[in-house]
């Protein structure tokens, strides 16, 4: 192995104050070098170098430039570090300036070292840490110590987080301790007619406590390790079962099946209509309509993507009105930030107008024996609301990009790249979509009327039309089911599923419950009746729309779930609006930042892709707090003005 | 027509020689980067930690290696041609491409083991231009 400190000498390393173009670098190098004795002709070295530039660039990227050269002139290999006060064009890749350049000289005879040593250095600050570190140095002494010295790092460093994790996961369990044998549910009254009161008393407290520590402690893990979230959670799960906290069938019975069964068919429908073009041929018929007035463009994509993204799936939804916006930005050399927050922004407000649009919807709906009908009373126009603000707010926000202007867009050449080939699968695929959202809105009256319990009609829908597209798809349908369904995902949900539902049958919901009921009574002066409900959903909402900006929604709403639904059963008047506030709060709050939904991570991935730029955290807040309290703010009132009427 | 192409760098010679062919006779600017084979990471999961590491470094160095000799041999041959400093796997491809304005990718066959459904369903419907994927025996 080449050994970098060897060659990477911190007294050979240059401060280039006064070098303003790549000749300058050169001339100055070259001449230390001779005066260390490294190099017998200078001046020719400096050509070589100069010669090689020309023939491309040696600007790697990052502000990191890496000039090398063999030659008869030099005597040793040698590798000078210079650092530039002022960054300077070198013609990179990247197109950033250099604030930091290695140039690598070495005798002609020794062109096997020079490579070692040339890789040796790339590989170096290729590190992200070392490249910052030696980019951030005082002094180009100090950036070849850095480059040439492997960094060591201590175990402790090495395994920070998961130490951190650990800490954290105690620290939980502590807490639980301490804090959930003081919560205690009261005596007499419906808890007691529930036969609640055994969740004060052992062992349901120590069951309670373990059952805290390990639904944070997932939901932490999730957080900070989500690569691994489907081991999280099965690990999770296991414990519990080990530990006799509850028995395989209730498991079974807690991973919610029809919600997965309707969440899986619902996968493999959306794939089907993406594949087909559905979506897309769909949005681009409406694009060539507003012949490249920006705004109406963005409004027409936004609209598309509430749609979607309350009647198909907000990644689907953000698919494929993104993916148009990166075409339109394109073709029209529009800046992209603006359609990236706007559309996003428009899918998570739009993924609250049914049950269909967001797991947590779904999850909702089944939990709470909502309806598809009971969507459209009650979500569909606060978030329709909502979603008609969110675009006059971004329309403003970003109006020196969208008015007084005019894309020169041919639509036919969208319509082209659409993907296409089939027409007739495409009025297949149109006529299955219609028939879909028909069935699914009808689930509610095709129960009523076949005398079948809650739910059942709705998760038949989607069976069925899944079932004709596997048999329609031939031996393509084999494909779809295997690769249009994220597996890896659904055994997330069944497992956090699981977990969560937990939390109510250890009776921690319960208290939870009665925890904030209690607030909520403090908060209202100590009355009683409608206006601790209210109190109640504001709290709700508040809670789950902010937490959901920086945790997976999923976690949060089924964790307050089950407190709804205990709720309910203790007889909290209109208690049926908190599942609303859940279901707001869980979708509007995804747009608080980058992280909030997967939605924003498919787009912003999208961006990052196609344009080689990151989108920063306080980028994407400074816009993304405004929607939010905005979106949240309008919930709220909708929700307290129609409290009464709830059931 | 190619003035600009990305090749992710792998060890046959029969692909660096259809590389150069091409940049020489469309007067191209060759970027070089590298891809991590998934095979390799595969082998590398099954090893100790330490021994993992020690097998990363040395692909990597490899890598590298190959990178800066083949910009050796396309300098001395009068091709234009950078070195990027990004190793990466496959994701990586869009966003080279996306950086460099590329109009042509060169990527040869055994970089993509593990990861060719990727390749039709990720990869293609979101490049930029086109991508040639060289298979050498």
């Amino acid at each position: 192995m080449t050994r970098l400190e060897n060659y990477v000498r911190p007294e050979l390393a240059l401060d280039l104050a006064t070098a303003r173009t790549q000749r300058d670098v050169f001339h100055q190098v070259c001449m230390h070098l001779a005066q260390e004795g490294v190099v017998t002709d200078p001046e020719v070295l400096e050509q070589e170098l100069l010669g090689r530039e020309a023939m491309g660039s040696t600007g790697v990227g990052h502000g990191l430039a890496l000039p090398h050269a063999t030659h008869e002139s030099v005597r040793e290999l040698a590798v000078v570090v210079c650092k530039l006060p002022e960054p300077l064009d070198w013609h990179s890749v990247d197109g950033e300036t250099v604030n930091m350049i290695a140039v690598i000289v070495a005798p002609a005879d020794q062109r096997q070292l020079y490579l070692q040593v040339l890789a040796e250095l790339a590989r170096s600050l290729n590190l992200e840490e070392i490249r910052t570190r030696a980019l951030k140095a005082d002094s180009a002494a100090r950036a070849a110590e850095i480059v040439s010295v492997p960094p060591h790092q201590s175990f402790f460093r090495r395994n920070r987080r998961l130490l951190f994790y650990f800490a954290a996961v105690l620290v939980i369990f502590g807490l639980a301790r301490l804090a959930l044998p003081s919560i205690r549910l009261p005596a007499g009254g419906l808890y007691e007619r529930l036969g609640h009161l055994r969740f004060n008393a052992e062992p349901w407290l120590f069951r309670q406590e373990l059952t805290v520590t390990l639904f944070l402690g997932m939901v932490l893990g999730t957080l900070l390790f989500w690569r691994f979230r489907v081991a999280i959670a099965a690990a999770g799960l296991g414990i519990l079962l080990v530990a006799g906290i509850m028995d395989l069938e209730t498991t079974v019975k807690f991973m919610s099946i029809p919600t997965i069964l309707f969440i899986m068919s619902m996968m493999v429908i959306v794939r089907w209509m993406q594949n087909i073009g559905v979506f897309r041929f769909v949005v681009v018929k409406a694009i060539e309509q507003v012949k490249g007035v920006p705004w109406l463009l963005l409004l027409i994509l936004m609209a598309f993507s509430v749609v979607l993204g309350g009647f198909a799936d907000e990644v689907s939804a953000i698919l494929v009105t993104f993916g148009l916006a990166l075409e339109v930005s394109r073709r029209a050399k529009a800046p992209l930030t603006p359609f990236l927050l706007s559309l996003v922004f428009a899918t998570n407000v739009g993924s609250a107008l049914t049950l269909v649009g967001n797991p947590i919807g779904v999850y909702i709906a089944f939990a709470g024996r909502l309806s598809f009908e009971d969507f459209l009373r009650w979500a569909s126009p606060i978030s329709a609301v909502a979603a008609v603000v969110v675009a006059v707010l971004c329309l403003l926000l970003y109006r020196k990009h969208f008015f007084g202007k005019r894309y020169d867009l041919d639509a036919r050449e969208l319509e082209r790249t659409s993907g296409i080939v089939d027409k007739a699968k495409l009025r297949t695929g149109i006529i299955t979509f219609i028939v879909m959202v028909v069935l699914i809105a009808l689930h509610r009256r095709i129960e009523l009327l076949m005398g079948l319990s809650d739910g059942t009609a709705l998760v038949a829908a989607a069976l069925l039309v899944t079932g004709f597209i596997v048999f329609y798809e031939q031996e393509k349908g084999r494909v779809l089911v295997e690769r249009g369904i994220d597996w890896w995902t659904l055994l997330f949900f069944m497992f956090l599923f699981a977990n969560a539902a937990c939390l109510e049958y250890t009776g921690v919901t319960a208290k939870l419950g009665h925890l904030l009921v209690s607030l909520a009574r403090s908060l209202t002066g100590g009355s009683t009746g409608s206006d601790v409900t209210g109190m109640t959903a504001v709290l709700m909402l508040w809670f789950s729309g902010i937490t959901s900006g920086f945790v997976d929604n999923l976690p949060i709403v089924a964790a307050l779930a089950p407190i709804v639904k205990d709720l309910g059963q203790v007889g909290l008047p209109h208690s049926s609006i908190l599942w609303w506030a859940l279901l707001f709060g869980g979708c509007f709050g995804g747009n608080l930042t980058v992280i909030g939904s997967t939605a924003n991570l498919v787009a912003v991935g999208a961006f990052e892709r196609v344009t080689g730029r990151h989108i920063r955290f306080a980028e994407w807040v400074r816009v993304g707090t405004i929607i939010t309290l905005v979106s949240l703010g309008i919930a709220t009132v909708a929700l307290l003005v129609q409290l009464r009427l709830a059931p | 027509m190619f003035e600009r192409i990305l090749y992710f760098v792998s060890e046959k010679q029969e692909d660096k020689s259809f590389v150069m062919d091409l940049a020489r006779k469309h007067q191209s600017t060759v970027f070089l980067s590298g891809i991590m084979a998934a095979d390799r990471r595969q082998q590398m999961r099954s090893e100790g930690e330490t021994r993992r590491k020690v097998l990363r470094e040395e692909q990597e160095r490899r890598c590298w290696h190959d990178i800066y000799h083949l910009e050796e041999e396309f300098k001395a041959s009068g091709v234009k041609s950078s070195v990027i400093a990004q190793q990466g796997n496959i994701d990586t491809i869009q966003l080279l491409a996306s950086s460099t304005r590329c109009d042509l990718i060169v990527l040869a066959a055994s970089n993509l083991a593990d990861h060719d459904y990727k390749l039709p369903e990720e990869l293609l419907p979101n490049l930029p231009c086109p991508l040639v994927i060289t298979h050498s025996g």
